[in-house]
């Protein structure tokens, strides 16, 4: 019987073996953004999260969609009103052998909102948020109200291990600390040149299809393209727009795109008379006619979605009616694109008293979002065509995000209409609507990016009632109630949704993600 | 004695944009062995041009166009130039005029000096310095061994044409062209230089043409003269000969303008006009507009004749030494 | 020679503190980096808590203070972005800019002094004057284009060599470099070329002028009548005297090739500092824009006080300042 056992044993190993040796595959992808660091816990950034989900699982697993999914955690429900209890994966090892347990879990949650000089850490996902260790595999989190968000908030941090915990950002960056529990271990780190990572075969999950990832950043998007059509890369991220129609018809390379989180939208002054930058026809004062609802709702219907996202965006983007696009949670299935019509626009800005127009000033990026600039240009345009002469003034970042949250010399909001974006991180509609939509209000936290300053008492009750509801099925209705009354109220104007574009040689595909990431297990054979 | 060097009819034109120059238009003359010829004239009057075309070193947009330039009987006007680069510096010396110009200023002296022997002779390094500093120590420079180790602009005006006249005697020539190599010095390094170089060319045999405008440099120095003038010798002959009895008007009229302490109180005699155009000479004589002895005959080009071991290119000689007594 | 050292060092050191000035409150004036760091998500609290960790709340002048003790112990800040100290970013990747500067630099002296010299000694051939055209689009090409253009041919095209990247590093002499590889040669050849384009046509220029007016220099004219061969004249005498002003202009544009190469790198993905300088100044990372800049200042003097001292050897006539006669 032993013997069997034994030479059984020995078979399946050869077999294992032989299986492994096969799928010694090497993958080289070039990446748009280089990570700052491999720290997970350093800056929540896109890249740098990308990069850290190779290394570290989370307990809550983001699907492609940003579905939730068990991750370290098998289960997670409130147990009581304030109370979420969270179970943990047993049997699963760290990449140098240690077990994972709630201590690590316990740990990582104290860790990740204090990582010294963090430009911008989890902070925010972990506020008012307490971790206790019930046993080895079981943690809650309390909070002071009820937190229907729970699973999205934790689904952002990285697990670490206690080893980790005492690590600083160097030595994760050198990696001595970069120990997780994921499907790819860390092998090398040359900052600006490339990343290297094996397959972890002990992993919990699936094993990945490639035994070794090489990332390396190109940041410049003509070399990104060239250095996949030269064969030094085997995928890129960020295809830059103008590149897609070559690359269409080259029967080497295979593009994947995907709708991103990522809304395109216009914001309004709503609080002030004396708007800066809008100017009655001539340069003279003139009361702010952005406060009136028939004003926006007429700049919204100026603007063809339709030819913003065929010759701006040459295609890669779907025409926006709301915050977020079909399919997240939140969204409001009564809500369409408003539609085109000029003449209807010039109607209602007769009504509301000016048949005439006005003078505006739209400001924006020129280098943060997809083709940001020239979309400013197209919208002033479309604007001035109803009357509304439209001046574009674009600005790098640096200088732009700065000055539109507090540049004014009173510490408000510097511009009048300006051009910005919101990518939905957790996924589904609170985001928006608590960042942008709700009533400025610094101390509760809300409406943090919400530089029109617009303000409706009945969609923030939507809002708030929202935040504490956790049945999720009266949670969606709420959030996508609280949608219809922002479009309704015009309080932004949303133009399009993103779409990423990845490209491959032939023979890959990329599952193209919302949250923009690059994952290497995206990556498939076709 | 045997002619170390035969000129005949010898005719460098410049073919410029703004038209031919005819810098050099005929001229013959002969050195001997060891004999010193003075060619004096005032600047533009070919001599210098006469001097590089001998050595070969006249550059577009000239050239030789006539002539037979005849070296120890070897014709080489015109000959190839690894002929030529085999005589310079070797068989043929020169000594420019302005020594800081013409020394290679980010060179050593010793470098500048050795090359010149290794281009022609393989010897080692160290018995070319040594002949090197031999050399200088012949032209009369004290300490050598340290003006060798120095830059040009570390020496004197005297002492680097010292190093140049060492230098032109380093490969024992057997003709040396000097052209101006006191002018841009004082008068009593001028004195020493040229009691120097006439002491070498004595104890070594070597014959030397002195170029210059200064007919007073020459009077010490050569044993022949030839004056040229718009690109002519004008008149040749024994240097006490000219001096004494000058044929040329010219030459009369150089003669007369020297100041000397017999003629004190007196005027300075001047040469009437002005220096001709070398692109626009005059017809015929090129000294006519200026010449007290013209006459209508002078509106031809006078041939060369010979009186008296003398060369003459004048139609009026016996007038013009008339006139300026 | 030790106190004109010296005198340069102090100098070095008051330029690097106005710098330190100019650019650390220049950045201020740019714009906030506070909103270049936080997420989006990040609510008003989540803000001003950055703005605190980051010490952007104090008044700018006691941000300058601390900088200022700070710097006077070696530390010139952490990277906003990076969160790892600026210096030690900015030394990290130094190297691979190193050399790559280097290799431009050997390019333009292997490329564009012997085509220079072509051109200077032969103006009129088609070569030459093939050569000079395409110096002029050196100049004018702008480099983010030829470096695409490189990289379409070369790699895509041809596909002899990688699109982007440094390659493997290799070791000699105690140096890591991606030159002593040859996969390492394979990735630095484009980008090294690319960024010497304007340096050949550079060092093409100025060779060919220094030729042209050094061939007619009287300097030149004397080494030919010592016979000396033209391979000679060419290479020591000529040579020697145009490197100097060929030195004095190639090392101070290495400043700039070390500095300033950002669009190379950005282009060909070099993990230089020049790329870590312009992806500073665009996301408002002031202590790396800061200490890169100052570094950078320190270098520049350094280059010239090089440059300097060889030119005080290269050419023998010249003093430096406070030295002894």
């Amino acid at each position: 019987m032993r013997k069997l056992t034994t030479a059984t044993a020995v078979a399946f190993g050869i077999l294992a073996m032989g299986a492994g040796a096969a799928s010694a595959e090497k993958l080289t992808i070039g990446l748009a953004s280089e990570p700052t660091s491999l720290d997970p816990h350093f800056h929540n950034l896109g890249p740098n999260n990308a990069m850290s989900v190779h290394i570290f699982d989370r307990l809550i697993a983001q699907d492609e969609k940003q579905r939730l999914s068990p991750g370290l955690a098998v289960s997670w429900q409130p147990i009581d009103d304030l109370t979420w209890e969270f179970k943990l994966r047993e049997g699963v090892k760290f990449h140098d052998g240690s077990d994972f347990n709630a201590d690590d879990v316990v740990c990582t949650m104290a860790r990740a909102p204090v990582v010294p000089n963090s430009p911008s850490g989890y902070g925010t996902y972990l506020k008012g948020k307490e971790v206790i260790k019930i046993d080895d595999y079981t943690v809650h989190f309390k909070t002071a109200a009820p937190y229907p968000l729970m699973g999205n908030d934790i689904s952002t941090i990285p697990v670490i291990s206690e080893q980790g915990c005492n690590s600083t950002t160097e030595d994760f960056n050198a990696g001595t600390a970069a120990i997780g529990t994921g499907p790819f271990k860390f092998q090398s780190y040359k900052p600006g040149e490339s990343i290297v990572l094996t397959r972890n075969d002990d992993y919990w999950g699936e094993n990945a299809i490639w035994s070794e990832v090489e990332f390396r950043p190109i940041t410049s998007g003509p070399s990104r393209v060239a250095s996949l059509l030269a064969g030094d890369v085997d995928m890129i991220s960020g295809v830059p727009t103008t590149d897609i129609t070559t690359l269409k018809g080259n029967d080497a390379i295979q593009l994947s795109q995907g709708v991103s989180n990522r809304v395109i939208y216009l914001h309004m002054d709503q609080f002030r008379e004396n708007s800066p930058f809008v100017k009655a026809n001539g340069g003279g004062d003139i009361k702010n006619p952005l406060m009136d609802v028939r004003v926006r709702k007429a700049i919204s219907m100026a603007i063809s979605r339709d030819a913003i996202v065929d010759r701006v965006m040459e295609g890669v983007a779907i025409p926006a009616g709301q915050l977020l696009p079909e399919g997240f949670f939140g969204v409001s299935d009564k809500l369409d694109v408003v539609a085109y019509d000029p003449d209807g626009a010039k109607a209602l800005l007769a009504e509301a008293g000016y048949p005439d127009g006005f003078e505006l000033t739209i400001h924006g990026p020129n280098d943060r979002y997809i083709n940001d600039a020239k979309i400013a240009e197209a919208v002033a345009q479309m604007l001035t065509r109803i009357g509304i002469k439209t001046a574009v003034e674009t600005m790098p970042r640096s200088v732009y995000f700065g000055r539109a949250s507090k540049g004014s010399p009173d510490g408000l909001p510097e511009f009048s209409f300006i051009l910005v974006g919101w990518g939905a991180g957790s996924g589904e509609a609170s985001s928006p609507l608590k960042s942008l939509i709700h009533t400025y209000d610094k101390d509760a936290g809300f409406g943090s990016s919400n530089r029109g300053r617009h303000s409706d008492p009945d969609t923030d009750a939507l809002i708030e009632m929202a935040l504490s509801t956790v049945d999720d099925a009266k949670r969606q209705d709420l959030l996508a109630q609280a949608t219809e009354q922002a479009i309704e109220n015009v309080a932004i104007i949303p133009t399009h949704f993103q779409v990423n574009t990845w490209a491959a040689k032939k023979g890959l595909s990329y599952i193209a993600r919302t949250d923009e990431y690059t994952l290497a297990t995206g990556v498939v054979k076709e | 004695m045997s002619a170390v060097l035969e000129v005949s009819g010898l005719k460098t034109h410049f073919f410029t944009h703004a038209g031919v120059v005819k810098a050099v238009d005929g001229v013959d003359f002969t050195v001997s062995k060891g004999e010193i010829m003075g060619l004096v004239g005032e600047s533009g009057s070919g001599k210098s041009i006469t001097g590089f075309s001998i050595i070969g070193l006249i550059d577009a947009p000239g050239r030789i166009v006539e002539g037979s330039i005849k070296f120890n009987g070897e014709e080489i006007a015109n000959a190839k130039e690894e002929r030529l680069q085999s005589l310079r510096g070797n068989r043929i010396s020169m000594i420019f005029q302005d020594p800081m110009m013409t020394l290679n200023p980010v060179l050593r002296v010793d470098t500048q000096m050795i090359e010149a022997i290794l281009a022609h002779e393989s010897v080692s390094k160290q018995t070319a310095w040594e002949r090197s500093r031999d050399a200088l120590g012949l032209v009369g420079i004290p300490s050598p061994e340290e003006r060798l180790r120095a830059y040009p602009h570390q020496l004197s005006g005297g002492m680097r044409q010292r190093v140049a006249i060492a230098t032109a005697f380093l490969n024992r020539p057997d003709l040396i062209i000097a052209d101006e190599p006191t002018t841009a010095l004082d008068v009593t390094i001028q004195a020493q230089i040229i009691h120097e170089a006439q002491k070498l060319t004595r104890q070594t045999g070597t014959a030397m043409i002195w170029i210059t405008h200064d007919l007073a440099v020459v009077a010490g120095l050569a044993e022949r003269i030839s004056v040229m003038y718009a690109g002519r010798i004008v008149e040749q002959g024994g240097i006490d000969d000219v001096i004494d009895r000058p044929l040329h008007p010219y030459t009369v009229g150089l003669l007369g303008s020297v100041p000397t302490a017999n003629r004190r109180g007196k005027r300075l005699f001047q040469i009437e006009g002005m220096t001709p155009n070398m692109l626009d000479l005059p017809k015929g004589c090129a000294f006519g507009p200026r010449c007290h002895a013209r006459t209508d005959a002078c509106g031809l080009q006078p041939p060369i004749e010979d009186i008296d071991g003398r060369s003459l290119r004048c139609f009026n000689p016996q007038r013009a030494a008339e006139a300026v007594k | 020679m030790t106190v004109f050292i010296i005198r340069r060092l102090l100098q070095a050191l008051l330029v690097v503190f106005m710098m330190s000035v100019i650019v650390f409150f220049g950045v201020n004036i740019v714009g906030d980096p506070v909103y270049m760091l936080v997420s989006p998500d990040a609510d008003q609290a989540d803000i001003e808590a950055a703005i605190s960790r980051l010490g952007l709340d104090r008044p700018i002048w006691e941000q300058y203070g601390l900088f200022l003790k700070g710097a006077a112990q070696g530390d010139l800040g952490n990277s906003f972005i990076f969160g790892e100290p600026a210096l030690k970013l900015i030394l990290h990747h130094m190297p691979a800019t190193m050399e790559l500067a280097f290799s431009a630099l050997f390019l333009a002296i292997v490329i564009g002094i012997p085509l220079g010299l072509y051109a200077g000694l032969y103006p009129d051939s088609r070569l030459s004057k093939g050569i000079m055209a395409a110096s002029i689009f050196g100049f004018s090409l702008p480099t983010f284009w030829v470096g695409l253009m490189l990289i379409m041919l070369f790699a895509v095209e041809l596909q002899w060599v990688p699109a982007t990247g440094r390659g493997d590093l290799g070791s000699f002499l105690g140096i890591q470099s991606s030159i002593f590889t040859l996969d390492g040669l394979s990735h630095i050849f484009l980008p090294a070329l690319n960024l010497a384009l304007l340096k050949i046509s550079l060092a093409i220029r100025l060779t060919r002028a220094g030729v042209r007016e050094a061939m007619g220099l009287d300097y030149v004219k004397y080494a030919r009548a010592k016979g000396l061969s033209t391979r000679r004249i060419i290479f020591v005498h000529v040579m020697k005297n145009i490197m100097i002003p060929v030195v004095t202009v190639m090392g101070l544009e290495f400043g700039s090739l070390i500095g300033f190469s950002v669009v190379t790198e950005t282009i060909f993905a070099w993990p230089g500092m020049g790329k870590l300088l312009i992806d500073a100044i665009l996301q408002l990372d002031r202590p790396v824009v800061v200490a890169y800049l100052m570094i950078i200042v320190l270098f520049f003097v350094l280059i010239n006080l090089i440059v300097d001292i060889l030119y005080s050897i290269l050419d023998p006539r010249v003093r430096l300042q406070d030295q002894g006669a």
